[in-house]
């Protein structure tokens, strides 16, 4: 072995452990739910007394229960960064860490990490899927993990965990085991699974726990989506009749299954220049009070099949969202583009609205566009 | 804090070590019982009790699946065996291994560490006495594995003795891990040399994962007195913490000679 592979061959993941074979259980288990992609971690915390100890909060002085403590604060940790850094831009984790106080080995699939208060504050999961302890790896996801831990830090805590959802040390050692400056080249210094005392979650490590997610469950896709509308139509009141110019635009994220079964929310909203705004504010005309709306539907290889949905009415001048329930077809140009451009006039509009009678005279086009990650696709 | 486990002394050998695999799932039988934390010398009295059965037992262990007592170590040669033919050599050899290759260049510090903690769990007693054998080499990474072998079987006053020399040691980590194991045993002895590191601003050696020494000392502290004295706070950092340590030096002079295990809490008081 080299110097220079020695260099990241050391570290807090034992490399090519060979382990009896691992009982089938839960481990780190995922699921999906739209775009909330919960991640639980069972941890039996062997040796720690069944009441879960004690433990003072370094921030409060406060005492607490340490295994409700380490979830909290681990919790916490991850779960403010993954609300703040959405993975693809539309799917948002949301950790559940489980601690069960344990006083002997248990064979129920959970992690399992041995507790003993007479090490100093060191902190140890052993995977023997990765080479060595840098590498991010999808084990803790199939199969149990295993580890000692000391009394431990929040902080260290929280780092352990990173490991417990596939994610290598980004810190280096040298060949006598020392930590060295830098980081594992692309990867920062400063952050959680850089050392034990930093709390910082970047957009990268979420990516990173996101790209092993889904190197075992498939996560969703992520597709966003832009609509600019433009047009007018008449309103007969008893001042007279008027003509309302109007345009509007919405942003919306979709996600799609491996059944091609897609759904999302999105926003609208009014450009404040259009026409009639005032005149048909108080008869309930949405003004200019943004749009929040639902969309769901299916995608093939060809294109998308979408109906966009929303509780609010009257719905003029969003024709398309007034489209409930039509189906408004969108073709792909690409496996990660689709657009279209609907034209709609008066009968389109009364029929999907469901008015009768004369007037409404509507003239509108609606231009759709669609666009996935590049990276999800190849 | 009230926070322990603790081993039974007489916990039955398991066969099998660093260098062998045994594919086969076993029962855990010879796994070292875990006894709520109480003072050294409680523990002391009560492990023969403990160990044989007697009313603190705790009941055995049920299943082991995976387990980290089977792990090879990488750069070592791995060998399939049954446990029959394990030998006292052999595991003599691997106790002393433990030790001595813990700064093999080749292997990793998790698996230096997982093989000190197994036998720490399966063999506590062999461990303690390798370990102790090791504690004056000159080897300053060796006489770490040695120390913290030592912290983590340290079941008998000899030993905790040994440990109480090593807070006079010239290496920070050494008195860290030292002083942490005797107050976790409710030694307070332990107390002043964590005082004494409140201000030493370098890394743990063979942190995992890398944590300064200060913030390791000022944990501990708090967990084991539950006292402030300056140490409690967020966005806490290194000045603040030698700030403080005048305060708890103070601390230490006015109350050290009345504090009190408590081992209820697992404190002391």
């Amino acid at each position: 072995m080299t110097a220079a592979t020695r260099t990241i061959v050391v570290g807090s993941l034992i490399a090519a452990v060979a382990l009896r074979p691992a009982p089938a259980g839960a481990t780190t288990t995922v699921a999906t739910d739209g775009t909330t992609v919960t991640i639980t971690v069972p941890i039996d915390l062997v040796g720690l007394p069944e009441d879960g100890g004690q433990i003072t909060d370094m921030d409060t002085g406060e005492q607490h229960v340490y295994s409700d403590w380490l979830e909290t604060k681990g919790e916490a940790i991850w779960n403010d960064a993954f609300a703040r850094l959405p993975y693809r831009g539309c799917l948002t984790f949301d950790l559940d860490i489980q601690i069960h106080p344990v006083r002997s080995h248990l064979d129920r699939g959970h992690h399992r990490i041995d507790f003993d208060p007479f090490q100093p504050g060191n902190a140890v999961v052993y995977d023997p899927g990765v080479d060595h302890h840098n590498m991010d790896g999808t084990r803790a996801y199939t199969h149990p993990l295993l580890g000692d831990f000391g009394l431990i830090t929040q902080e260290t805590f929280a780092h352990e965990v990173g490991h417990l959802l596939g994610l290598g040390d980004d810190y280096l050692r040298d060949a006598d085991k020392n930590v060295i400056d830098g980081a594992v080249e692309g990867r920062e210094e400063g952050t959680l699974m850089h050392g034990s005392d930093s709390t910082t979650i970047t957009q990268a490590i979420v990516d990173r726990v996101g790209a092993l997610v889904d190197e075992v469950h498939d996560l969703p896709q992520c597709w966003t989506g832009t609509m600019e509308a433009v047009g007018s139509y008449g309103v007969d009141l008893p001042e007279g009749s008027l003509s309302c110019d109007y345009s509007w635009t919405a942003e919306f994220t979709l996600t799609v299954d491996d059944a091609g079964r897609a759904a999302g929310t999105g926003n609208a909203a009014i450009d404040p220049s259009s026409g009639c705004i005032e005149v048909l504010a108080p008869v309930g005309y949405p003004g200019t009070t943004p749009l929040s709306f639902e969309v769901e539907g299916v995608e093939d290889d060809d294109a998308f099949a979408l109906v966009f949905t929303r509780d609010l009415v009257p719905t003029f001048p969003y024709h398309i969202l007034t489209a409930n329930p039509e189906t408004v077809e969108i073709a792909k140009s690409d496996p990660c583009t689709a657009a279209a451009s609907i034209e709609q006039g008066t009968e389109d509009f009364k029929r999907q609205a469901g008015v009768e009678g004369p007037g409404w005279d509507v003239v509108s086009t609606t231009h759709i566009e669609l666009r996935c990650r590049a990276d999800e696709r190849e | 804090m009230s926070i322990g486990g603790r081993r039974c002394l007489a916990a039955a050998p398991t066969p099998g070590g660093a260098a062998i695999v045994d594919p086969t799932p076993t029962r855990s039988a010879g796994r070292g019982r875990r006894l709520r934390r109480r003072s050294l010398v409680a523990l002391a009295v009560s492990a023969a009790t403990a160990c044989s059965g007697g009313p603190s037992a705790q009941p055995p262990e049920v299943g082991t699946g995976a387990d980290v007592g089977a792990a090879a170590e990488v750069g070592t040669t791995a060998q399939v065996s049954t446990a029959s033919e394990v030998s006292e050599v052999d595991t003599a050899s691997e106790l002393e291994a433990a030790i001595t290759q813990f700064d093999d260049p080749g292997r990793p510090l998790s698996a230096s560490l997982s093989v000190i903690h197994r036998h720490a769990r399966e063999r506590p007693d062999a461990l303690r006495d390798a370990a102790s054998r090791h504690l004056g080499t000159a080897d300053a990474d060796r006489r770490y594995a040695a120390v913290y072998a030592l912290a983590l079987t340290a079941d008998d006053e000899t030993s905790a003795a040994r440990l109480r020399e090593i807070l006079d040691a010239a290496d920070a980590t050494e008195r860290l891990v030292a002083a942490n194991a005797l107050v976790a045993r409710g030694d307070k002895t332990g107390i002043p040399a964590l005082i004494a590191l409140l201000d030493v601003d370098e890394d743990v050696r063979f942190g995992v994962p890398p944590q300064r020494t200060w913030r390791a000392a000022r944990f501990l502290l708090v967990q084991y007195t539950g006292q402030d004295l300056g140490l409690i706070g967020p966005d806490f950092d290194a000045a603040r913490s030698a700030a403080a340590k005048p305060a708890w030096e103070q601390w230490w002079a006015e109350h050290g000679a009345a504090l009190q295990w408590d081992a209820d809490a697992g404190r002391f008081r």
